[in-house]
């Protein structure tokens, strides 16, 4: 009988510590903006390795651009019991809500790459968007020789972080009088577009010298441009994200300059600054990641295997 | 010309005078690089806008022609990878055919309204493509064949080979359209379809036919785009619907079926580029540019209700 | 007596039709008025324009004696003028209460007052003395009650004139006595009566003038007493019907087509067969069924098994059919000669995607228009811009050009001026002279009387009673079959 009613205790006592033990297993939440863009997948890859070193579960939603989605997404993870969120919200300020549902679950809400304005936001892992378009435009008018016409393909209208990389760029470009912008068109982050309206511009400008893309996939459809009209080599063109296609554009001469925001080591960075605040370490409101140019004198050092 | 000749020949008007006004404008619009540029560029959606002309002549509507582009062209570089350019360029326009015979069956079998049926297709062959790349370009290390690239750049007798295949394509069609017993049934079909079925045409399997035809045609269009972009890539034909239907409007033939032509397609298709491009090359920004599309396809939706208030 | 209504001197045309010619027509308050006429005599366009459904080209209408102008049924509902179409146009999932207070139901505070609403509809049911369950929806009842809510939401509307269109055409013998009844009660509370019908005999039980219509134009006008249908026939048609010539005029062949349970259906060469039934009786489901348009059909045609799951099948044995609507028999949109080529595709091209032998459709379809006199006669001329008669001839020359043996028709002159119908009805005796199979149905007797060798009379899709001409063919026992009286 005795040992019976041991067994039974033992039984239970299992039982109920076998929740506790199963939480000991951290879940976070992601929830990003896209599914197909090559940066993001790279983002989630770097999230996904830290994770998994660090033994946590990670739950994504999908929203692929649509502000209702995310919201409802962060509130799902929100009700199955996440511990804390990375987010990189589709706009500055539509997705608040999703970081108001943490704010009261009382759970830390990291935005990772975009940034948002809600009062809530916990933190920012993020490039310093302007500095970025910056540089990109210092580089530019050094590898032209200082004068010359420059056309702008930029990203989606309407996109915080691409604006910002942009105001950098322009910023630089109006001090410098030997430069001038001829071409100026928003449109979507993709390898057609890039072609089309670099053909475009091309032939309303013969005597362009540069092209500032947006992102890579934009930049090697200009390139692709250039070369057909004849002038590889004497237009001059950058992107931004440096995945493996940037880098090999690089490398092969069609991209003059990619930015590596190393989404990977971003991912990673996000989840240790959200492993950091868990543990009750302070941080400033503003974690910068360091972007690197490359170009082809340090495109060797990048390049994957 | 009388009134009816001249209403019927408003396309080719507009197209002339749209081109006259940007020449006007800029003096790089009539340039030999320009004017292959523009040739060039409408050549992928002009062969999608004739596979929605067969379908809208045939009485339906295809919404999912973009997404198939992006499928076909991501399966055709991912085949051509891995057993050559034969086997990449079958197997594009062969799932995209596919993609048509599901359209076809699921509105003439289960009779769900081509809206809603291509609506949903659409949605869904975009999530394929998504699942079949990973979201990456493909091939996302190394390139496609040489021979295929060529293609995309290379002319012959001075045009350039994506130029000449949408030109064949036109020709061949119209003919069928036109001339055979298959084309008859197809307008008949569009044009009455009671009337049609009393008259022998087995309408359902006209119907799905034309679905088909314009899954093949999304499916080529889409090889053709991964040789131009040197890659098969998941993003690509975004708004190919809506710019292939704007063109079956713009060039005149009616949305409820049975009438109309595919060279007046082309000519809708070319307003479309031919006002792109100007816009472009006169640097108007990106806001106005959409704007001014949208006013096209409503004056020109507009135009084709009063043209055939029936 | 001043009358409450007139058409003065109304013309309207659609495309090539003129479907009114300067008619001028009245009607006094009290008095029950029948209108007959032949189909595409114009009487569906008089009820249309005094109706508020369409505006006429040139005349006017005066209600009270002052000029109304009707943008819509609505005003014309308005002004007091009802018109009870032939397919009643009440809602069956309403109850009967709301349908007959439709368009005006009385409210109070915004929301519906169901009392006053029932008080209403009470009162006017009451008025053709009837009581009907008021909250069953009207889809439960039959077409004799479900026509009484009709009538009694134009009175629910202070309804001064009624425009009944073809009223008995679905109702037995006694309920077209209920209805007379109710017709009467109005009469003596004022309402005109406009009574269209093809039932001639009707005209003497309850009418008080009759006005007969031909060719858009009103021709004649009796009194009481002046009701001979013989003449009334003469005033239709603008000819005397020859029942002495019978059907096609000659002796009829071998068996051509037949139905396998039930040999009353069965069509010879040189032989005319008429269908005979009410509204919804199946004559038009019966010759779907022979065409491959339906399913059921159990035949033997020319001795072998025929079980057509296609019209392209009853169409490669040699069968055509004539519809019941002529957007069903054509492609308004195309031309008479795309609309002629589309059955028989297989005998101008071999294969689907062959070249077709363009030169000889050119002399086909030019033969046949010239055969059948299809103005205008210009083969890329659109369907949709000829008139009635002329689309009737291209839906013939369709099968024509494809030599059938065994032609289907569906009501062959509906729509048509009399002319045409003339010819049509000549083109029909020829085709069958040729050694071919006619069956066709019509809601006209006296066409079918002149025009069959034998009638089959349908009642809910049952052949009720195979009359031949000769013996014991005439119009009373026809209608009796029709109606199930024995």
């Amino acid at each position: 009988m005795k040992r019976i009613a041991t067994l039974i205790a033992v039984a239970v006592v299992l039982l109920a510590g076998a929740p506790a033990i199963a939480q000991q297993k951290i879940t976070v939440g992601v929830s990003l903006p896209q599914d197909d863009n090559p940066f993001y997948i790279a983002l989630r890859r770097g999230i996904d390795g830290r994770a998994k070193e660090l033994g946590w579960d990670v739950i994504y939603v999908s929203s692929q651009e649509d502000k209702q989605k995310q919201i409802n997404g962060v509130q799902d993870m929100i009700a199955r019991g996440v511990k804390g969120i990375l987010i990189s919200p589709i706009d500055a300020t539509a997705v608040n809500a999703a970081y108001d549902a943490a704010a009261a679950a009382k759970l830390p809400i990291i935005s990772v790459a975009r940034a948002s304005t809600s009062p809530n936001q916990t933190l920012h892992v993020a490039m310093d968007e302007k500095q970025i378009g910056r540089d990109v435009a210092n580089w530019t008018i050094n590898a032209v020789g200082g004068k010359g016409k420059v056309a702008l393909l930029a990203g989606p209208a309407g996109s915080p972080t691409f604006k910002n990389v942009l105001d950098g760029y322009t910023e630089v470009m109006a001090k410098n009088r030997g430069m001038s912008v001829v071409f100026n068109q928003f449109g979507a982050l993709s390898r057609e577009r890039g072609l089309k309206q670099a053909e475009d511009a091309l032939v309303a400008n013969p005597d362009l010298v540069a092209i500032y893309a947006a992102n890579d996939d934009i930049a090697l459809g200009a390139s692709q441009a250039v070369a057909s009209a004849g002038k590889k080599g004497k237009v001059v063109i950058t992107g931004m994200n440096g995945v493996p296609p940037g880098l090999r554009g690089v490398k092969d001469g069609a991209i003059g300059l990619t930015v590596e925001l190393n989404p990977v080591t971003w991912g990673r960075l996000g989840v240790d600054v959200l492993a950091g605040y868990l543990k009750g370490e302070k941080y400033k409101q503003q974690v910068f990641i360091k972007h690197v140019l490359v170009d082809a004198k340090n495109v060797d050092t990048v390049l994957p295997k | 010309m009388n009134k009816d000749s001249f209403v019927r020949q408003i396309p080719l008007i507009t197209l002339l005078a749209l081109g006259a006004a940007i020449a006007l404008a800029t003096d790089r619009f009539l340039t030999p690089l320009n004017l292959t540029n523009v040739l060039v560029q409408a050549s992928v959606i002009t062969v999608v806008a004739m596979g929605m002309t067969f379908v809208i002549l045939g009485g339906g509507f295809d919404l999912s022609v973009g997404s198939t582009v992006a499928l076909s062209g991501c399966v055709a570089a991912a085949a051509m990878m891995k057993a050559g350019i034969a086997a990449g360029v079958a197997a594009g326009v062969g799932v995209g055919a596919l993609v048509g015979l599901v359209n076809g069956l699921v509105v003439t079998v289960l009779g769900v309204n081509p809206f809603i049926a291509t609506l949903g297709s659409m949605v869904m062959v975009r999530g394929i493509v998504y699942l079949f790349t990973g979201s990456e370009q493909v091939p996302l290390d190394g390139t496609l064949p040489k021979p295929f690239l060529d293609f995309g750049v290379e002319r012959f007798l001075g045009v350039h080979y994506l130029v000449w295949l949408p030109a064949v394509l036109l020709v061949a069609l119209s003919w069928v359209l036109a001339k055979t017993p298959y084309g008859r049934g197809v307008y008949a079909t569009g044009g009455g379809r009671e009337a049609a079925f009393l008259s022998g045409i087995h309408v359902d399997r006209v119907i799905t036919s034309t679905y088909v035809w314009c899954g093949a045609l999304s499916g080529v269009a889409g090889v053709m785009l991964a040789s131009r972009l040197q890659s098969g890539q998941p993003t690509a034909g975004e708004f190919y619907e809506l710019t292939a239907i704007a063109a079956v409007v713009l060039g005149g033939t009616a949305l409820q079926g049975g009438e109309g032509k595919l060279y007046k397609t082309v000519i809708g298709v070319f307003i479309m580029v031919v006002l792109g491009n100007g816009m472009n090359l006169l640097n108007v920004s990106s806001y106005w540019q959409r704007v001014a599309v949208g006013l096209v396809i409503i004056a020109a939706a507009a135009a084709d209700q009063l043209r055939h208030r029936r | 007596m001043t009358p409450i209504l007139v058409a003065e001197d109304v013309s309207k045309h659609y495309f090539a039709t003129q479907a009114l010619d300067h008619v001028t027509f009245a009607i006094a308050p009290g008095e029950v008025h029948a209108l007959v006429g032949e189909n595409g005599a114009g009487k569906s366009t008089l009820i249309k324009v005094l109706g508020g459904i369409c505006r006429p080209d040139s005349g006017r209408i005066l209600l009270d004696g002052s000029e109304a102008r009707f943008h819509a049924p609505a005003d014309a509902f308005a002004a007091g003028i009802a018109v009870i179409a032939q397919e009643l146009r009440v809602v069956p999932s309403l109850s009967v209460a709301e349908n007959v207070m439709l368009g005006h139901l009385p409210t109070r505070y915004g929301a519906v007052d169901w009392e006053r609403t029932r008080a209403a509809a009470k009162e006017a049911l009451a008025r053709l003395n009837l009581a009907l369950d008021l909250d069953a929806p009207v889809g439960s009842f039959n077409f004799a009650e479900r026509q009484s809510v009709a009538i009694a939401r134009a009175l629910s509307r202070r309804a001064r004139v009624l425009i009944l269109d073809e009223p008995t055409a679905a109702l037995e013998d006694r309920e077209v006595e209920r209805l007379f009844e109710v017709i009467r009660r109005l009469k003596s509370q004022g309402v005109a009566v406009l009574y269209v019908t093809h039932r001639l005999e009707e005209i003497a039980a309850i009418a008080d003038r009759c006005s007969v219509m031909r060719d858009g134009r009103v021709v004649a006008g009796h009194g009481r007493g002046e009701f001979g249908i013989h003449d009334l026939v003469v005033e239709m048609t603008g000819r005397e019907i020859d029942l002495e010539r019978p059907g096609s005029g000659e002796t009829a062949g071998a068996v051509l087509l037949h139905d396998v349970t039930d040999e009353r259906l069965a069509l010879r060469e040189r032989h005319i067969l008429g269908l005979a039934g009410l509204l919804g009786s199946g004559t038009s489901q019966l010759l779907r069924r022979l065409f491959g348009a339906e399913r059921g059909a159990r035949y033997t045609l020319r001795g072998e098994e025929f079980a057509p799951l296609h019209p392209s099948q009853a169409i490669a044995a040699g069968i055509g059919m004539v519809p019941n609507e002529r957007a069903l028999g054509l492609v308004l949109s195309h031309s008479i000669r795309d609309n002629i080529v589309l059955p028989n595709l297989k005998r101008f091209g071999k294969g689907a995607f062959a070249r077709m032998d363009e030169r000889a459709i050119d002399d086909v379809v030019r033969g046949l228009i010239k055969a059948l006199d299809i103005r205008p006669a210009v083969p890329h001329a659109v369907v949709r811009s000829l008139s009635g008669g002329n689309q009737q001839k291209v839906v013939l020359a369709k099968w024509l050009a494809g030599r059938v043996s065994v032609l289907l028709m569906d009501e062959p002159t509906q729509g048509i001026d009399i002319a045409a119908k003339t010819h049509i009805h000549r083109l029909i005796r020829e085709f069958a002279a040729r050694g071919n199979s006619v069956l066709f149905a019509s809601s006209e007797l006296h066409e079918m009387l002149s025009l069959a060798d034998a009638v089959l009379a349908l009642r809910d899709n049952a052949i009720q009673g195979r009359f031949d001409r000769g013996s014991g063919l005439t119009e009373r026992v026809l209608r009796d079959a029709m109606h199930g009286q024995r």
